[in-house]
């Protein structure tokens, strides 16, 4: 287990790597040079000349690739913003945590809420209980998430006024952008639930724990459902990157001083070090997210744990 | 045993038909796509195109009246001409982002999946890399870096998109050449590029189809989203997601502007999601429950 937790993370390197080379050249496309966004228009183009050659922007692209890859390695030094001169990776994590709060948040009750009610789906398949969730589930995956957001402000803060529109002054500011990304990921977690589960049910191993007289309670819940959760958890960790998306989008919506706010900000600015900075960030965090429910599916599937273990023994 | 092979595919062809036309939902969704089909190629007849911009100041805001089905703007333009044309941005986003990545991803893909190997490694771990940024945040990079446009909104979506398609085509191609069939062309000595082309992606085709619907209203989505952040379409361009950020700042004042945009988005996104679980259901029936 802990030779495949190695492998895995010493994997991450070159992934991590690449990540930044590919962010840093799709920024690098970036028709305007640092040294006119800093002094404005109204400067001389021997100034500008001068700050881009400080800046090192006058270098060819491959050794400012390697430069900057050496500030991060060597100082954690991500740039420093165009805009106010600030260092960006400070700046950018004071911003992180209502983006990783709203993230999680929606993360654990779409897990919650999708998992639960696909099992509950495919156990009485057909019944009331199940069309009308999967007419649901149909609806709320094809609905845009901020147009759900929307609706939410008008209906629970504009109309009924139980919930605040904007801000993150108390804990009820994030029940309307929670919501809002809970419908459409908790959608797509059910449904996958509820294939998942008919499959199994259908199994012959399941047959058999009915026949050797275990009750249909236990064998949906131990038998079935470890076998079905499988590729549930997967796509769990799939989902948190639509919801770290989906959250730079809700955050627009609410007014909340996320890191989605905060790159949207810079992006119209082309203050480029902080969007890079923004988009590595939430970049290796979708990664690492990944990198643990790999590990977790490693740790609950035998036959993962078995490959590796006969590995050793070899 | 060339007639038995083509009597065998019109056989399975009318029982896919079958299967298809008796699926509600894909009927739901085959008439929800027409709609915003019909929206974007007949957008002349059903509104005048200048009512689009036009601007009334003596009717700002209106709520839907005769006169202005879906109500008017901040601006008193007719939001029922902007919904109608902006099916077209929609539409023309979603198939072409979706094509177009099905053309480089499949192709990724299918020599990946064939020739295996140090190809497929590199490929692969290219893709792997590209894959680990969220989908949103790397369209989002793009359109910073190159500016919010319609081409650049498309190119952006495309290249976010490409990796999940080669990975899904890589993994049916893995199943398909698997089978006896290609390796009795392989044995009989037929070209790498003629058991690809001939045997493998048709065989291979029910899946990508299907995946390439779905991605339809994934783009559709998605360039909706960025629009609405104000990454894609510039207003005064009539696009869903556009008109949806606008509508954001009058919520109080013209709830009406929300409503209508919003309902072609699902119309659209739906429309094509449910066709693509329908082609599921009807090209193998073992998936269905």
């Amino acid at each position: 287990m802990i030779r495949f937790i190695g492998k895995r993370l010493l994997l991450s390197i070159p992934v991590l790597l690449g990540v930044v080379f590919i962010v840093f050249a799709i920024m690098s496309l970036t028709p305007a040079d640092p040294g006119s966004l800093i002094l404005g228009i109204r400067a001389t183009p021997e100034a500008v000349a001068k700050l881009n050659h400080e800046l090192g922007f006058d270098k060819p692209f491959f050794e400012r690739f390697f430069l900057y890859i050496k500030d991060i390695v060597l100082h954690f030094d991500f740039g420093v913003s165009y805009m106010n001169r600030k260092p960006c990776l400070q700046e950018a994590l004071s911003y992180f945590p209502v983006t990783l709060q709203i993230a999680a948040l929606s993360m654990f009750f779409s897990t919650v809420i999708g998992v639960s009610l696909g099992v509950f789906a495919a156990v009485k398949q057909y019944s009331l209980f199940d069309t009308f969730f999967s007419v649901m589930a149909m609806l709320f995956a094809a609905i845009p998430g901020f147009w759900v957001g929307m609706m939410l402000i008008l209906i629970f803060s504009l109309t009924l006024g139980l919930l605040p529109p904007s801000g993150v002054a108390s804990w009820d500011c994030y029940i309307l952008p929670t919501a809002t990304l809970v419908f459409g990921s908790s959608a797509e977690l059910f449904r996958l639930t509820r294939a998942q589960m008919l499959e199994e049910i259908r199994q012959d191993y399941t047959r058999t724990a009915l026949a050797k007289g275990a009750p249909n309670r236990v064998m949906i819940w131990r038998h079935a459902l470890k076998n079905a959760l499988l590729p549930v958890i997967t796509s769990i960790g799939n989902s948190f990157g639509g919801l770290l998306g989906g959250a730079i989008i809700v955050e627009t919506i609410f007014g909340m001083p996320g890191i989605g706010t905060y790159m949207l900000k810079h992006i119209l600015a082309k203050d480029v070090p902080v969007v890079m900075t923004c988009t590595l960030i939430l970049a290796a965090m979708f990664y690492f997210i990944i990198l643990l429910v790999d590990i977790a599916y490693a740790l609950i599937d035998p036959r993962i744990r078995a490959q590796y273990a006969r590995k050793r023994g070899v | 045993m060339k007639m038995n092979k083509k009597a065998r595919a019109i056989k399975k062809n009318a029982g896919f038909w079958y299967r298809f036309t008796r699926n509600k939902s894909a009927i739901i969704g085959l008439v929800a796509v027409s709609i915003v089909v019909f929206a974007a190629v007949f957008a002349n007849l059903i509104a005048p195109s200048e009512d689009v911009l036009k601007q009334d100041y003596s009717a700002i805001m209106q709520p839907p009246s005769k006169e202005h089905l879906f109500g008017t703007d901040q601006l008193g333009r007719d939001l029922f001409a902007r919904v109608i044309y902006g099916s077209r941005y929609s539409l023309v986003i979603g198939v072409t982002t979706s094509l177009v990545a099905l053309l480089i991803g499949g192709t990724l893909g299918s020599v990946a999946g064939y020739f295996g190997g140090a190809i497929d490694n590199i490929i692969m771990r290219i893709l792997d890399v590209v894959i680990s940024i969220p989908a949103v945040l790397l369209a989002l990079a793009i359109v910073s870096a190159l500016g919010a446009s319609l081409v650049n909104l498309m190119l952006a979506l495309t290249v976010a998109l490409v990796p999940g398609v080669a990975r899904l085509v890589r993994s049916v191609i893995l199943t398909v050449a698997e089978e006896d069939y290609v390796e009795a062309a392989k044995a009989y000595g037929a070209s790498n590029f003629r058991i690809l082309l001939r045997y493998i992606v048709p065989n291979a085709m029910g899946t990508i189809i299907i995946s390439t619907t779905i991605n339809i209203s994934y783009m559709i989505l998605s360039a909706a989203g960025l629009s609405f952040i104000g990454m894609g379409i510039q207003p005064p361009d009539p696009e869903w997601g556009a008109l949806l950020g606008d509508a954001k700042n009058y919520m109080r004042q013209a709830p009406h502007m929300l409503i209508f945009p919003g309902l072609f988005i699902l119309l659209a996104a739906l429309g094509f999601s449910l066709i693509g679980d329908g082609l599921r259901d009807a090209l193998d029936p073992r998936l269905k429950d």
